[in-house]
This record gives C-alpha cells, structure tokens and sequence, in this order.
C-alpha cells in the first residue's frame, strides 16, 4: 500500500465530507464518503493494512463529523477489521455485495456511533434514521462508483477476483 | 548491518487501536475540541470554499433572494430599534432624572468568517475564524444579519465554536413582543426552536427578543418569530410555541460575535 497516496485521498475526503457534501445531499440525506473509503480498503487492502486504514479513516470521521472523538474510530475500526475479515472468506467484488457491505458497514458501525455518543452524552450529529439507514443506504448506491477513482489513485484493480490472503 | 523489522500480529495492532479508541472517548472534551479546531484552522481555506459551492450548488441565489435577505436584516434591525425605543420608554417614565445610557452603547461587534457549519439533526453549530485572540469568551452574543443566532459555547485561540439557538442543547431566555412573558427557549434542531408550556396561545409572526443579560447583552435582540403553536401532549390547557430564527442562518457567510465593554 502507498501511504502517501492514502493519506492524500483521506485527506481530500475528509474536506469533501466536511464542506462539499451538502451539495448532493437528497432531501437532507447526505453520503458519508468516509464510510465508503473505510469498505473500499476493507475490501481491497491486506488485512494488516484494512485495520490500520479502518481506525484512521475512523479518527478522520470523528475530526470532520463528530463533536467528540472516539465513536468513529471504534465503530469503523471494528466493523471494518469485521469486513476485512469476512472478506478473506467471500470475496466481495460483485457491486451488489459492495452495496450491501456498505450499508451493512454503515448501519453497524452507526449504531456503535450512536451508542457511544449517547454515553459521552454529546448531542448527535443526525436522527437515528439517518445515521442508522439514510446515510448508509445513500452511501450504499454511490459507494461503487467512487470505487473507481479510488482504485485509479490507489493503483488497484477493481476486477482482480481473488479473497485476500492473509 | 540488517535491520530488524518489528512486527507487530494483528490482534495486538487492533487491540491498541482500540485502546486509543477509549482513550480518546473519555478524554475531557476540552482536549477533544483541540483537535476540531486545529482542523478547522488548517484546513479553513478548502472548507471555506466547500461550503461556498455546497451553499451555491444547493440553492442558487436570485436577485429577489438577496433583496429578501437585505429585506429581513432591515426588518431585523427596525424591530431591535423599536424594542429598544419601547424599553427606554419604559426606564424614562420610571426614572425621568436618571442618564440613561443607549442601549450597544459600548458594544464591538467583530465580524467572522464562518468556516464550517453543521445543521444535521438537534446537533447545530458553526466553527468560525475568530478565537480569544480576537477578544471572544465563552457566552458572547453572536449575530447574523441583525438578529442573535447563537452563543459562543467553546474557543481557542483562533477558532471559536458557536451554538446556535436551534441546537437541541441551547437553552436561552427570551420575550415575546408586546407581553412581559419571560420564557426559556430551548432549540429543537432542524433551524427550529421551542418555548414550551405557554398559557396563552400567541399570534403567529409575533417576534421573539432575547432577554439582556449584563456583561453580555445590554439591550434585547430579536431572535426569531413565532411559526407555530401547538397543545401540549400532555397538558392540553398549555401551548408550545414554535420559533423560527429571524434570519436563515444556513445562507450566512459571515457573522458578527457582539462583545461589551471592550475596554474594561
């Protein structure tokens, strides 16, 4: 994996999440790209690298959506180490598992968020319908498109069918 | 000399993840919102013109727009006036010998950049590039096109966190025009606020005034206007009152922090 690469794309997603999202959100439905960046490398990263992406991509989550930090980091962290392995036993690389695995990804990793803001009692961002179907549903239908520019800038090859070894 | 690689399994790579998770969950949310501002103030430029596009992509401003903007900062700024004018009636009929001193007499406005914003939910706040170096504490006014839209509820020293009056978590002390009733407002998320267990219902458009409060406000404000009155559940004889912010606060670009006496 290029971390340099990683780190750029993060970065730019974390921005895009923060500012620009509002600009396609559906009736005051928006994507968490995040969430798509964290299924993405839980797919197509080794599991070693999958972990490691999944908490960082979780603190970012915390940084540009949270009002506390913690309840991304542990809920992508998890439910992306979770994906990364069932990934090692079913290939997901048909876009319909990808769409199910992200809104299965997002609803877990939601209600780990919900769950853990409610213990900090920090106000949440969303309702629980958004967080807990909205957004991964949303996500869920534009989540493999942007696998495709995120395969260009990572080098990886959407079509290679292969589990991932560990 | 080879180098020797350390390696580190798995398991012991998520489980220090996830301690670091933890710890970041009950460290004191002051040390947390260093790390909001600290993003905040990096990347203010990219997130200043995000959101600027989101803003122009999401509702393209006409002409009878912006004059409806000026129209409401107008009608905002007529209304504080005439509420002021009343309220020095009041203090002059009762104290005819005294000086009175004008209301914002020794207020600064300082005008801010509005870097990120987040209207989801109960949970309404704007981060803004302006902090304690700039003269702002926690619990000054701050305003947008004439009107209070919130309170400055955290600061660093070149960012400050506001929250709005429609967060689920702000409660503020407000009058209704005309009456003498002191309620408290609380926010109710989604650009609304509510005050709650009225005994009598009131005229829909009516305008809500903060409350003054020493050291902060010397002069009421207008904060917003009745939208909606509806029974409460549980006690029919009572209404709640529904408020809309007396501007639109997703349109802003830029606000005003209010801070008295300056020099003292």
């Amino acid at each position: 994996m290029n971390w340099s690469r990683f780190s750029v794309a993060l970065i730019i997603v974390t921005l895009l999440q923060a500012s620009f999202v509002d600009a396609i959100s559906i009736a005051g439905i928006k994507p968490n790209l995040l969430l798509v960046v964290l299924v993405f490398f839980a797919i197509y990263a080794n599991p070693t690298e999958a972990i490691i992406t999944s908490f960082i991509i979780g603190f970012a989550a915390d940084v540009a959506l949270g009002t506390t930090i913690g309840p991304h980091i542990i809920g992508f962290g998890l439910f992306g180490t979770l994906l990364s392995n069932l990934n090692r036993v079913i290939a997901i690389r048909q876009v319909q598992y990808q769409c199910l695995a992200i809104f299965a990804t997002g609803f877990f990793s939601g209600l780990a968020v919900w769950l853990l803001t409610a213990i900090r009692r920090q106000p949440l961002g969303h309702n629980v319908t958004a967080i807990l179907l909205q957004m991964p549903l949303y996500s869920s239908l534009v989540g493999p498109i942007l696998f495709i520019p995120y395969a260009w800038w990572m080098n990886v090859n959407l079509h290679r069918f292969s589990r991932q070894q560990s | 000399m080879a180098r020797k690689q350390f390696k580190v399994s798995r398991q012991m790579l998520f489980t220090w993840f996830m301690l670091t998770g933890f710890i970041f969950l009950i460290s004191p949310q002051s040390l947390i919102s260093q790390f909001h501002f600290a993003f905040a103030r990096i990347f203010s430029w990219p997130l200043g013109v995000g959101r600027s596009i989101s803003l122009s992509a999401q509702m393209p401003q006409s002409h009878a727009e912006q004059f409806k903007q000026a129209e409401a900062r107008y009608q905002n700024h007529i209304a504080n006036l005439e509420f002021e004018l009343q309220e020095v009636q009041q203090k002059l009929e009762k104290l005819t010998q005294m000086r009175q001193r004008r209301p914002l007499e020794g207020a600064k406005l300082i005008l801010s950049d509005i870097i990120m914003s987040n209207f989801d939910g109960t949970h309404n706040e704007l981060i803004i590039n302006r902090g304690f170096d700039d003269g702002l504490a926690v619990g000054q006014f701050v305003l947008g096109n004439n009107s209070v839209i919130g309170i400055v509820s955290e600061v660093s020293s070149r960012t400050a966190r506001v929250k709005l009056i429609t967060d689920g978590t702000s409660n503020m002390v407000v009058k209704v025009e005309g009456q003498k009733l002191v309620r408290l407002m609380q926010g109710v998320g989604n650009n609304r606020a509510k005050i709650g267990l009225v005994k009598a219902k009131i005229n829909l458009g009516s305008k809500i005034f903060t409350e003054k409060k020493p050291g902060y406000l010397d002069s009421p404000m207008i904060i917003g206007s009745v939208t909606g009155c509806l029974k409460d559940d549980d006690n029919p004889l009572l209404w709640n009152i529904m408020v809309s912010p007396a501007c639109e606060i997703e349109r802003l670009t830029d606000v005003a922090i209010m801070i008295m006496n300056p020099n003292d």
